[in-house]
Order: structure tokens, then sequence, then C-alpha cells
């Protein structure tokens, strides 16, 4: 008896929403983000206790992350990249490393989330702190075999191919903001970047200044540095982890304990958090459709790439505050679901303290890069990297959390699910 | 509404007595090393990275914060954990340092263990594992040491605290079922000037070595099984016997990849019992119709396979790990009232990569790949890399990370839900238990 009078309520309550409230869907994509790169995070920030906002979010599930292989689309890779795993939360759909929403072997283009938010009508915004056009941020808005053809004359594009910024542009994202201005000037079509973005109806913002003052017009393109935003966070010796030293028995000598230290270069850099604020605001506005907001913690990974940890760590933070700013949005607007994940897991790992084998170790027993920290309770910590000793860390195939909020009872991911289930439950949350 | 109250009471009335009457079980399961990596690399291997693991089925899931206290300085942290202090953690909801058995760090006292507050409450009890019977994980349950490779009176490990070796204290619990390994733990003498064996048939317990004495046993019997010198063999090795290895390289020190191989067939561990025998055993012989009972179950190999950089043994073992938790919620779900928890103690070092690339295509050479690989042929025909990065000649490290939780027929499952602290798992325990 009791259960039918909720059950009509909900009903009428429901009846009245869907009528009234525009939809907004927010996901959010801690690029590289693994429980390796949270639990390091944790640990330096809060001594491995309560303050990350995404460990106070009772939705919780574990997304696998697979690809498949370019020279055989039949075949799996179990690692994949943020054009695979972009495109899988884009489209659903799997692809192969390097490539935006375009199938694996075949390079056909496959429907986006952002495209289909755009067709009924939704407005659609993009933010990252790395450069826009991206493999993240890319996978939502464009299509293409290779990940950096970002603007005309790029090198990887394939004769014909339009690159990523024109697509963005042309498919009016209403709200692009990250890094990038080595892009305006570039050609398109015999106009720059910027001058066919203007006659598109953009209001561009260059550094700081433009960027407190953006938001008179109807679309923004707000792009903060050459390339990738500068990472707020670097060690204090100014170093990323490094092959330990050894004395002269060939015992290693391990480091001084680091503290993180503020990077200088990102001063005058709109934050994150300040970046997601102004597309909220900018989306919401005028807007009885509502809005898909992709909001990107880029460096999280392009630090753990160069053993970065101070550099992953400030990003993760950031992300977890603007999280934090995501769900806040959604609690007091009607119908918004935040969805946090990541695309794939990376390579940093928190291993054993130097006193766990008596600080008696030779070379052999740390054979890739290592970094003693001091996190912020006075506990040492002990990151490494060990899946490559000279550029570029790799990939790990691991699952990734999926958070959620503001999911209906019967749409909240659960348990383990697969990255390609994360796409349909957004498109039904909007457009069904 | 005049209806709603009489039903209402009627249910009320019914629980109470349900309360009063039926035995609560748990089916602790704990996968040594189980972290993510770990299960993916068992997913891509078996199932070709679909859900078909069982506890992939598993909808309530949380995540569990893992660390230690700091041996020479337990006001600290180390935020990497280890198995006897995660065991220690989950029986006793308290944190301490590595080596330790359910003792506290700063002065080597004794936390009161699950299992023993179980037992004093007229439950049944059981411990099951791969490992020696001794080892860390089951210890932590049953006995209390600061060292815990004091196994046995022989064990230098005793020395150092003067603790009592692990298998007198576990015998003298009258834990109703213990199996696992270490028949070698049978001729030791002990404090009484007996050896462990007579002292366990003194105390009432039927030893079996065998697996198909074991086999024959009625269930219900008290039961001391151990089954190898130690350790248990595992179910499955590498291609060729071969674990992960350093990357070949030729004349120009450019990396020669091996050619991808199925894992294969342990012939050592023929004549075994498997973890689900062991567990199925210990299962219909501590059901009872009076209190209920608790049982710790250990795939312990999934660690000590990544320790010497396996994949293929820690692949086997996860397999059968699995296996045994689908066995338990089924059990679990025939008998009612019987919550299944299954976690691991803490993170391993196993990383899936595919091979590495350079942007510009140009070679690979050992730096960029500098620990140790092997290139798996999973079930359906796809290249799997496993690697481990930690250690280059004896021992991979444990990691920091967060490890998964996923409980069945828990009313208080949301306890563990969400990310959670490793002490909460033991309130939640007792919750259930003993409310």
């Amino acid at each position: 008896m009791r259960r039918f009078l909720i059950t009509t309520v909900g009903l009428v309550c429901l009846n009245l929403t869907a009528v009234a409230a525009p939809k907004n869907v927010i996901l959010l994509i801690g690029d590289g983000m693994g429980e390796a790169e949270i639990a390091a995070t944790r640990n330096y920030e809060f001594d491995s206790g309560p303050g990350l906002f995404v460990d106070t979010m009772d939705e919780k599930a574990s997304a696998i992350v697979i690809s498949k292989r370019n020279d055989d689309a039949d075949l799996i890779a179990f690692v994949g990249d943020s054009a695979s795993g972009g495109t899988a939360l884009a489209t659903g759909m799997l692809t192969s490393v390097r490539r935006i929403s375009t199938t694996a072997q075949y390079g056909k283009p496959m429907k986006t989330i952002a495209e289909e938010a755009k067709e009924n009508g939704f407005k659609v915004g993009l933010v990252t702190t790395a450069v826009i056009t991206d493999a993240t941020p890319a996978a939502f808005a464009a299509h293409v075999n290779n990940r950096y053809c970002m603007k005309g004359g790029d090198e990887p594009c394939l004769p014909g191919e339009m690159p990523i910024i024109d697509q963005m542009l042309e498919l009016d994202v209403d709200v692009l903001l990250g890094g990038g201005h080595r892009l305006l000037p570039a050609d398109k079509d015999g106009v720059t970047v910027e001058e066919f973005a203007i006659s598109r109806g953009y209001e561009i913002a260059k550094n700081a200044q433009d960027f407190a003052k953006m938001g008179q017009g109807d679309k923004l393109l707000g792009v903060f540095s050459d390339y990738h935003l500068p990472r707020a966070w670097q060690a204090e010796d100014g170093k990323i982890a490094e092959k330990v030293t050894l004395d002269d028995d060939g015992n290693v000598i391990f480091p001084k304990a680091q503290q993180c230290v503020i990077n200088p270069e990102s001063k005058d850099i709109p934050s994150l958090e300040m970046m997601t604020e102004k597309a909220l605001n900018s989306l919401s506005a005028d807007n009885d459709k509502g809005f898909f907001l992709m909001v990107e913690g880029a460096s999280i990974d392009k630090a753990a790439h160069d053993a970065d940890i101070c550099g992953s760590m400030a990003a993760m933070l950031e992300f977890d505050r603007t999280a934090k700013l995501a769900v806040e949005y959604a609690k007091t607007h009607e119908n918004t679901v935040v969805i946090i994940t990541a695309d794939h897991g990376g390579s940093t790992q928190n291993i054993h303290h130097p006193y766990y084998e008596n600080y008696n170790r030779t070379g052999e027993n740390i054979p890739g890069l290592y970094e003693l920290l001091i996190s912020k309770g006075g506990n040492e910590m002990t990151i490494y990297y060990g899946t490559n000793n000279i550029s570029d860390q790799a990939h790990t195939g691991i699952n990734v959390p999926v958070y959620s909020y503001g999911l209906p009872d019967d749409m909240v991911f659960k348990g383990t699910i697969r990255q390609t289930d994360i796409k349909g439950t957004m498109a039904k949350f909007l457009f069904d | 509404m005049t209806r709603i109250i009489p039903l209402i009471f009627i249910f009320f009335a019914i629980s109470t007595a349900f309360a009063v009457s039926a035995p609560k079980n748990i089916i602790l399961l704990i996968g040594d090393g189980m972290g993510e990596a770990e299960i993916a690399l068992t997913r891509a291997y078996e199932f070709n990275g679909d859900e078909g693991l069982f506890v992939d089925t598993m909808k309530n899931r949380g995540s569990v914060i893992v660390k230690q206290l700091m041996i020479d300085d337990p006001s600290k942290i180390e935020f990497a954990g280890e198995s006897a202090s995660g065991g220690t953690t989950i029986s006793t909801g308290n944190r301490t340092s590595s080596g330790r058995v359910a003792v506290r760090a700063e002065d080597g006292a004794h936390y009161k263990t699950i299992l023993e507050e179980a037992q004093e409450r007229g439950f049944k009890t059981g411990l099951v594992t791969t490992s020696i019977i001794t080892d860390a994980t089951p210890a932590s349950f049953a006995a209390h040491a600061q060292n815990r490779y004091c196994f046995m009176q022989s064990s230098g490990a005793c020395k150092t605290h003067n603790d009592t070796p692990i298998i007198e204290q576990m015998l003298d619990h009258s834990v109703d079922v213990m199996l696992g390994g270490g028949y070698n733990l049978l001729p030791a003498m002990e404090a009484g000037g007996s050896t462990v064996k007579q002292k366990a048939e003194k105390l009432g317990y039927t030893v079996v070595t065998k697996r198909q004495d074991f086999l024959d046993l009625k269930t219900g019997t008290k039961t001391l099984g151990v089954f190898s010198n130690g350790h248990m063999p595992v179910e499955w090795v590498g291609p060729g016997g071969k674990g992960a290895d350093l990357v070949e390289v030729d004349d120009n020190r450019v990396v020669i990849f091996p050619e991808a191989a199925a894992c294969e067939i342990n012939p050592r561990h023929e004549g075994m019992p498997r973890l689900e025998e062991m567990s199925k055993y210990a299962l219909e012989s501590l059901k009872n119709d009076d209190a209920g009972f608790f049982l710790m179950i250990e795939g312990a190999s999934i660690d000590k396979q990544a320790h010497v950089a396996k994949p293929c043994g820690t692949i086997g073992e996860m397999l059968a790990f699995d296996r045994t938790v689908k066995m338990a919620v089924e059990f679990a779900k025939e008998q009612g009232d019987t919550a299944v928890i299954v976690t691991a103690d803490h993170g391993q070092a196993t990383q899936v990569i595919y091979k590495p690339e350079t942007y510009d295509g140009s070679p690979i050479r050992r730096d960029l790949i500098p620990g140790l690989y092997q290139l798996l042929l999973t079930k359906g025909g796809h290249e799997l890399g496993a690697y481990y990065g930690t250690n280059n000649i004896n021992d991979q490290s444990h990691t920091g990370i967060n490890v998964p939780i996923y409980t069945y027929g828990m009313d208080n499952a949301d306890d563990l839900m969400g990310v959670i602290q490793q002490t909460e798992i033991y309130g939640a325990m007792k919750k259930f238990l003993f409310n």
C-alpha cells in the first residue's frame, strides 16, 4: 500500500520534471587515473585518510579497459591509450590505440555521444588541461585515424582528412577550454583557425585576463598555453623519478625524501575548476534542453608518462576538486548526472619503503625509476615507475574506477562493467 | 492503514524469532596479493577481457585502502601492505607493521581476532589455504606472533621475540578444520614433548596428508589436513615451465620479443586437493544448527607467484580462487544467513602492458623495457604482456594500491561499499555475525 503511494508520487514528480527541467551529463575523465595514481595522491596529501572527494562517493564500480589491434581488428590488446579509451567512452565501441572515434583497421567513423547531443539540441562542452585537440576531447568531437592530426598541415593527417580542431569547430562545440595557442594560426581552408572560429561565432580567450571576462559569446574557445597546460606541482629538486645511484659496493644509495612544490609556470593559468565552472555557467544559460560536458584531468597521465609524481598528484587533486564542484552543481540542478572515470591505468606504483629489506638493495633490486617523497603528514612514501627507463612509461591494462552521482537507480553502474557500457547509459539518460 | 500494522507486527515477530534460532555464517575469502592488476591479467588470459570471472558478477563491490605501520617507528605509516599486517588488519581491525601476526606493532600485545571471538560465542571455525597452514594469512586469525616465520619449534624466527610456534597456537585454538600445505610441520617437536602430529591427535584431530584420504573423510571430522612440504604446488606454470624474464636483445641491443605462448598445467600439482575441494569439505563440516561458523579461505599463491614474476602461476591460482568464490556464494544462497566476503590483503607488482612502442618507430632497446616480461597467448588467441618491473633478481614488491572487496548475503553490505579503510572489514563482520 505504502509502496504504491510512493510510486505514484514518484511518477507524478517524474512527469513534472521530464517536461520542465533540462537534462545534463557531466562526464569527468581522469586521464590515466588508475587506483595506483589515486592511492599515491591519497597517501601524499591525506596520509591515506579521508580527504579525496571521490572517496566519499557511494556509487562506485570498476570498468574493464581493453582495446583492439590495428593490424587485425579481431584481436584484442589488453591495454588502451587515451584515444582508444576516449573513443570507448564517447561511442561505446572499441578501437585501436591512436584512433579517434574511427574503427580499428578500417577507419570508419563512429558516432559520438557529443554528436548525438548536438543533433538532439543539447549544448556540448569540452574542457581539458591538455591541448584542446588532445585525444580525450577529440574522441567526442572528431574522427581521425591518428590522434596527432590536430591541425592543418600536421604530418599524421591522411590526404583529405580534416584535422581535429577544424572538426571541433565545424561541430559547433559550444565550449572548448584547454591549451593550444599553436592551433590558432593554423590553416583552415585558406583562413586561420582563429579567423574561422570567429566567423562561427566563437568568443576567444588566450590568457587569464581574457578568461576572467569571457562568457558573453554564445560559444567559447579558450586556449591558455602553447600546448598542454603546465602542471601545478613539481618536486622540490625539480627532478622526476630517476635511477637510484649505487655506492662502491654496488648497493643502492637511497635518495633524500622530497616534497612537492608549486610549479611557477602554472601561475596565471586558469585551473580546471575555474574552466569547468565557466563551462557550466555558459552551457546552462538560456538552455531548456540540457547539455553534455566532458571535463578531462589530462596531466595525471602526462606526468606519469614522464615519471613526474608531483605533477601527476597535483593533477589528481585538481581533478578531485573539480569532481566535487560538478557533484555540487548536480545537487542544486535537477536531472544532472555526474560520471567520473578514467580512460586507462598508468604505470605508477607505490612500493615498499627502503626499510623493508633493511635498506640493503642492489641496483638490480630497483631496475626502474625511483622517488622518495615525504607526505604532508610526514610519512615517507616510495614512488616507482618501472616500465621504461628512458622516455615514456607505459599504460597498464587494469580496471579503472567509475563513480556516479544522480543516475536513476536502475541505471547506476555497479560491480564490474565494461568501459563501453558507459556511453549507452549516458545516451539513455539524456535522450530517452 | 489498519491492515498494514498487523502485517508489520507479524513481520517483526518472524524476523525476531529467526534471529534467535538461525545460525549465522561468514565465509571470508582472501586472495593474497589479488590487486586489480592480477585480476585483470587473469580476466584477459582466460576470458579475453570479458567479465567472465565470477567476482565480476558480484554487484556489491567496494575498494579498500591498504597500508601498514613502519617497523622501526609504528607512529609512521608505510603506504604498502604485506600479508601478516594485512591479515591482522582484516582479522582484528587494527593496523600493525609487516611480519607481525595479530599483535600490536609497538609492543607485541595481542589483538583479539574475529575467529577467537567467534569461538567464544560458540561458532565453529575453519582455515583453508594453499600455502603452508601456518603462513601469515591463516595465522593472523588463530595465532599471535611478532615474527610470522615462527611456524614451529625449530624455526629460527621463534627466537627473535620468544614467540610460541604458530602451529602449536593454532592447534591449541582447536580450529575445527585446518587445511593447506605443510606436512613438514607434523614431525616437529612441540612444547609438551611430543610431535605436532601427536599433539593434534591428542586434541582430537584427524590428521591427513593425502588427497584420497582427505576425500574419504566424513564431513564434520575435526581435521588437520596438510598435503605438501611447505606451500602447496600451484595449478599452472608458464610455457615450458618459465616465468617472466629480461627481454633478449640482438647484437645491436635491439629487443627481440618472444613468441607468445600459453600457460601449462603444473605436473607437480597432481595429487593435491584443489582449493574448491578443501573449501567444500570445510563448508560441509562447519555447517551447524547452533551459532554458525566462521571460515577463512585463502588463495595464497596469487601473491607468491607474482613475487617470483610467474604470471601463469598467478592466473591459475586466481582462477581456482574465483571458482571457490562461486562455490561459496552458491553455498550461501542455499544456506541463507551466510555472508561471503571476498577481498585481498594487499596489491602486487604485476602490470599488464603490451609491447613498448616508440613514437618515431625507432628500435626498442632494453631500457624501454627494463624489468621482467612475458608474452602470453590467451585462450582466445590474443597476445597478453605480463610485466614485473620492481625487482630484477629475487622478489617483486607489494604495492600500496587499493584492493577490491566484494560481498554477498550481508544485510550490512553498505558498510563495505564505496572506498573504505581495511580496518573496517573486521567491524562489519562482527556486526553481521554477532548482532
